[in-house]
């Protein structure tokens, strides 16, 4: 099914589109994940994975806030879905089930 | 702007983006990369922002990102929409019938011709296609120098054409080909025909399908293969096979018996097989003399052409050492599909006749555009009575492409119409006639000629394109807020249409001018005088000297018979020709040997001096006579000396000009001498008045009792122009029938173009009618307006027709009326008449025409 596997881009676009909550679109997610995790990536590439999210239903999105820097264009805001919310608590949650079944350090073996 | 000063994205970067991203996307992406470049603007400075810009808009250059027009589903409704627009085109050709009418039998007519043109030129254009092996076939020519001249050569040495497959591996079939005259003898009948000497392996590389026995029969040099319509010729419904043919060599007679039987040549074909007999035959006979033969090599697949040729480089020197009077210079190929093509001496078939092909061209192309410009104007009218059908279109979102595009296919339907029904008429119509005019055997295959079907595909595409596309983009220009408002008087365009008119009007007056003026200088060569005494005169080959005396004593016991003088070549028939020398001066003329009697014996006329006497040795020594024309030309006088053949010749007397070859051809100048009777090649008998039919059967019997060996050739010096007329005649015929169609065509157009604006009119013509107007005064306007137009397409199409049927009657009469007021006069006449009576036949709709109906409408 859809949304049931996530790449390793798409998990972080959907966190960074979630902890910028109301102000999330094409420009600065990549400017968050360039800040947040010192990644560059093309807006290309971010423009596609969030196309892709929402085909997935993992976000929603609405045209608003233009400005002048922007020639007066809009701009695509994306927020969380719910089905996002629980398929980034899902990722969570099985990566820290799966750490947590770690052995203690151990450089012997 | 107060940052007046701020660095912009690259300009062209942006377009393109604009220019490829999909609409609905556009503004965010456009406004990230905006945003993104002024970003980096403060970050990293004016360059690198901009080199980033363009490279996130290459990047984003992606499938998802891309414009595309149809998804799945448009396709889908696509089909849907065609079928729609075929619905509604088949409809509107059923609902308004009688535009739809002129248009069809308009472009089926114009397609008829075209295709006749078509199936007359093809084959004349493209040659030799056919054969399967052709892409492997090739010609082997040379060059050499002959009398100083480097010049290309179709033929090849024989002997070493024999040798050909044994010394090069990569040729699997050779075959060289020469044709002769040679004298046949069928039981009793004989005759002369054209033999072509090949080798066995013709009929292997060609694709001249068998009909009886197999191809490899040429192997035995005593059988001759013959074509199907010979084959029916000689034993009509007899199996052919092994039945004997005489031929006739100098003194001794062959037998051949017919091993075989082809097909008849297509008309494409530049070799003409008619009858084949073995090289060998030839070969023993010791033709060396004249060692040449067209030679044609079949390589085996895969054989590269070129360096085959190189290697053939190596013969020139092996041909220089053994005929040292014919050196080549080199050895070349020419492939068999191309040769028609290489204007190469001595190969068989030529260059394709261009007279006619430029004619046919013409004509096709002339009512190409009549039809079509009858389609176009009719098309505008039609459609302005749709506006409001495409006002409702626009409205509910259809663009202008897809208006044109919708009246495109109805198009499409209409012309497919025509090109079938253009098919059926050619067929059935055009092509007969043209075939029984032109004496040719045309025929339209569907089944086996591609390029025919390319053609009929380009044809309908061409004029669905041509009529369709301005009637389309001028209708689909209305918005549908003018339509609705009734602002804008649609379908008002008298500039265009009417232009159209007059241009159609000037092609008929051209065609109709065209048609009289060939019918005028027909009729004048019925008249003209040829100059000499045609009746009652029978010419009857001569076969040898020996023979003369004899055949001469039987044609003279002859009862009815009443003098026989001879003559190398009949008056107005081909003559021979010489040089001579005028002072120092080198010179050509035409040039009649004949008895000392023949010039007074054929009642020519004597412009000065006198006649040849035949008593005098002298006379038919030294002494001439020449024609008017020769006398002008040169300025000669009585006693004057002209040079031929080293010897001194008097000029005894000038004759009156006589019609000299053919009666559309110029005089030219001719020199006759005289020569004892038995050196000539024909004898003119004179029978008594009005037997001429009956003494011709009657002669050819006397003269087969006396020669056993040679064929009979007689001829009527009456019919000697029959020919000539014939094709004259038939030219005549073919002016004519255009020149009636364009008539008929423009017709049609102007009664169409008359009853749809007076249908347009209608309810204007019914108040003023209702207010008491008149006939004549309800319809001054429509006749002025065809007035206008006949006035100005008169003026245009005499001027021009004065200069293209002048032009055109020099290229084939070389003497005729001038293109004068006479024909140009008929031609408005005609034309006025045709264009009041259509006119007419229209405005009787308004004259009948009760107000109260039309204003009750709608």
């Amino acid at each position: 099914m859809k949304g049931d596997n996530i790449g390793e881009l798409e998990e972080l676009v959907l966190l960074l589109v979630g902890v910028l909550y109301e102000n999330a679109y094409g420009v600065s997610v990549l400017k968050e994940m360039k800040e947040q995790t010192g990644r560059e990536v093309n807006i290309s590439a971010i423009h596609a994975v969030l196309n892709r999210l929402e085909e997935k239903g993992l976000l929603t999105s609405g045209m608003g806030g233009a400005s002048q820097v922007r020639g007066g264009r809009r701009k695509r805001y994306y927020s969380l879905t719910s089905t996002g919310r629980a398929v980034l608590d899902e990722v969570k949650s099985m990566r820290d089930k799966l750490y947590n079944q770690l052995p203690a350090l151990n450089f012997s073996a | 702007m107060k940052d007046f000063e701020q660095p912009k994205p690259p300009r062209w970067a942006d377009r393109f983006l604009e220019w490829y991203c999909n609409p609905k996307l556009l503004e965010q992406i456009q406004g990230d990369v905006h945003e993104l470049f002024f970003w980096r603007l403060e970050e990293r400075g004016v360059k690198s922002a901009k080199r980033a810009f363009i490279w996130d808009i290459i990047r984003l250059f992606r499938w998802k990102n891309i414009k595309r027009k149809s998804s799945e589903t448009t396709q889908f409704n696509n089909i849907a929409m065609f079928k729609n627009y075929f619905k509604i085109g088949w409809r509107n050709i059923l609902r308004q019938k009688m535009p739809s009418f002129i248009n069809i039998t308009g472009l089926s007519c114009a397609i008829g011709c075209c295709l006749v043109a078509f199936m007359f030129i093809e084959p004349r254009v493209i040659r030799d296609q056919f054969h399967e092996n052709g892409k492997n076939i090739y010609l082997v020519a040379h060059e050499a120098f002959i009398e100083g001249n480097l010049g290309k050569y179709g033929v090849f040495d024989s002997s070493l054409a024999k040798e050909l497959p044994d010394k090069f591996p990569q040729i699997k079939r050779r075959t060289r080909m020469k044709g002769t005259q040679n004298i046949f003898r069928i039981k009793d009948n004989i005759f002369r025909s054209y033999v072509n000497y090949v080798d066995p392996d013709f009929l292997n590389s060609f694709s001249f399908p068998m009909v009886y026995g197999s191809k490899d029969v040429l192997k035995d040099p005593s059988k001759i293969v013959i074509d199907r319509s010979a084959a029916i010729r000689f034993f009509g419904d007899e199996y052919p096979i092994d039945k004997l043919l005489k031929v006739i060599y100098d003194e001794e007679e062959i037998n051949f018996s017919v091993g075989g039987v082809i097909e008849d040549a297509p008309n494409n074909s530049s070799i003409r097989p008619g009858f084949l007999i073995s090289y060998e035959v030839l070969e023993n006979r010791g033709q060396t003399a004249q060692a040449n033969a067209v030679t044609f090599i079949e390589l085996e697949k895969e054989t590269n052409a070129l360096e085959l040729e190189r290697s053939f480089q190596s013969m020139v020197s092996v041909q220089n050492g053994l005929k040292p009077d014919a050196q080549y210079e080199s050895i070349f190929l020419v492939p068999l599909e191309s040769m028609a093509k290489s204007n190469l001496n001595g190969v068989p078939g030529g260059p394709p006749p261009m007279a006619p092909i430029i004619l046919l061209i013409s004509i096709a192309g002339f009512m190409l555009l009549l039809a079509i410009s009858n389609y176009v104007n009719i098309a505008i009218l039609m459609a302005t009575r749709r506006v409001k059908e495409i006002g409702i279109r626009k409205t509910i979102g259809s663009k202008r492409s897809q208006i044109i595009v919708q009246f495109l296919t109805e198009n499409l339907i209409l012309c497919a119409l025509s090109i079938f029904l253009g098919f059926v008429l050619a067929r059935g119509f055009f092509m007969p006639w043209f075939n029984e005019m032109s004496g040719g055997t045309i025929s339209l295959n569907l089944f086996s000629n591609r390029n025919l079907w390319l053609f009929l595909g380009l044809l309908l595409l061409v004029v669905t394109f041509l009529s369709g596309f301005y009637p389309a983009v001028y209708i689909s220009k209305y918005k549908p807020s003018v339509i609705f408002s009734g602002k804008e008087k649609l379908g008002k365009r008298w500039g265009f249409s009417g232009a159209l008119i007059t241009f159609q009007l000037v092609l008929s007056i051209i065609t109709i001018v065209g048609g009289i003026m060939f019918v005028r200088t027909n009729n004048m060569q019925k008249r003209i005088e040829w100059g000499f005494d045609k009746e009652d005169k029978i010419l009857v080959n001569i076969p040898s000297s020996e023979v003369y005396p004899e055949l001469l004593n039987k044609m003279m016991s002859l009862p009815g018979v009443e003098e026989a003088v001879a003559t190398n070549a009949a008056l107005g028939e081909a003559y021979g020709n010489t040089e001579f020398y005028l002072g120092d001066k080198k010179n050509r003329a035409s040039f009649l040997s004949c008895s000392a009697k023949y010039p007074q014996f054929m009642g020519l006329e004597l412009h000065e001096g006198r006649f040849f006497d035949p008593e005098l040795i002298s006379d038919s020594q030294s002494s001439v006579m020449v024609n008017y024309k020769f006398a002008e030309h040169y300025g000669i006088r009585i006693d004057d000396l002209i040079q031929i053949d080293s010897v001194f010749h008097k000029v005894v007397g000038v004759l009156n000009d006589f019609t000299y070859q053919g009666l559309s051809d110029k005089i030219e100048p001719i020199i006759i001498k005289a020569k004892p009777d038995s050196e000539l090649n024909y004898l003119t008998l004179k029978v008594s008045a009005g037997t001429e039919m009956e003494m011709e059967d009657k002669i050819k019997k006397a003269w087969v009792d006396v020669v056993q060996n040679k064929p009979y050739i007689g001829f009527l010096q009456s019919r000697i122009f029959d020919s000539g007329s014939e094709d004259s005649r038939g030219l005549k015929n073919t002016m004519l029938f255009t020149s009636t169609l364009a008539t008929i065509l423009a017709a049609m157009g102007i009664f169409g173009l008359a009853s749809l604006s007076i249908a347009s009119k209608m309810k204007d013509i019914g108040i003023k009618k209702a207010l008491g107007a008149n006939l004549i005064q309800l319809t001054k306007s429509v006749y002025l307006k065809f007035g206008i137009m006949l006035s100005i397409a008169v003026v245009i199409g005499s001027t021009l027709a004065v200069f293209i049927i002048g032009i055109f009657l020099d290229e084939v009469y070389a003497y005729h009326d001038p293109v004068n007021f006479i024909p140009l006069f008929f031609a408005a006449a005609i034309l006025t008449i045709v264009v009041f009576l259509t006119v007419t036949t229209q405005i009787g709709k308004v004259k009948k025409m009760n107000p109260a109906e039309t204003l009750r409408m709608d």
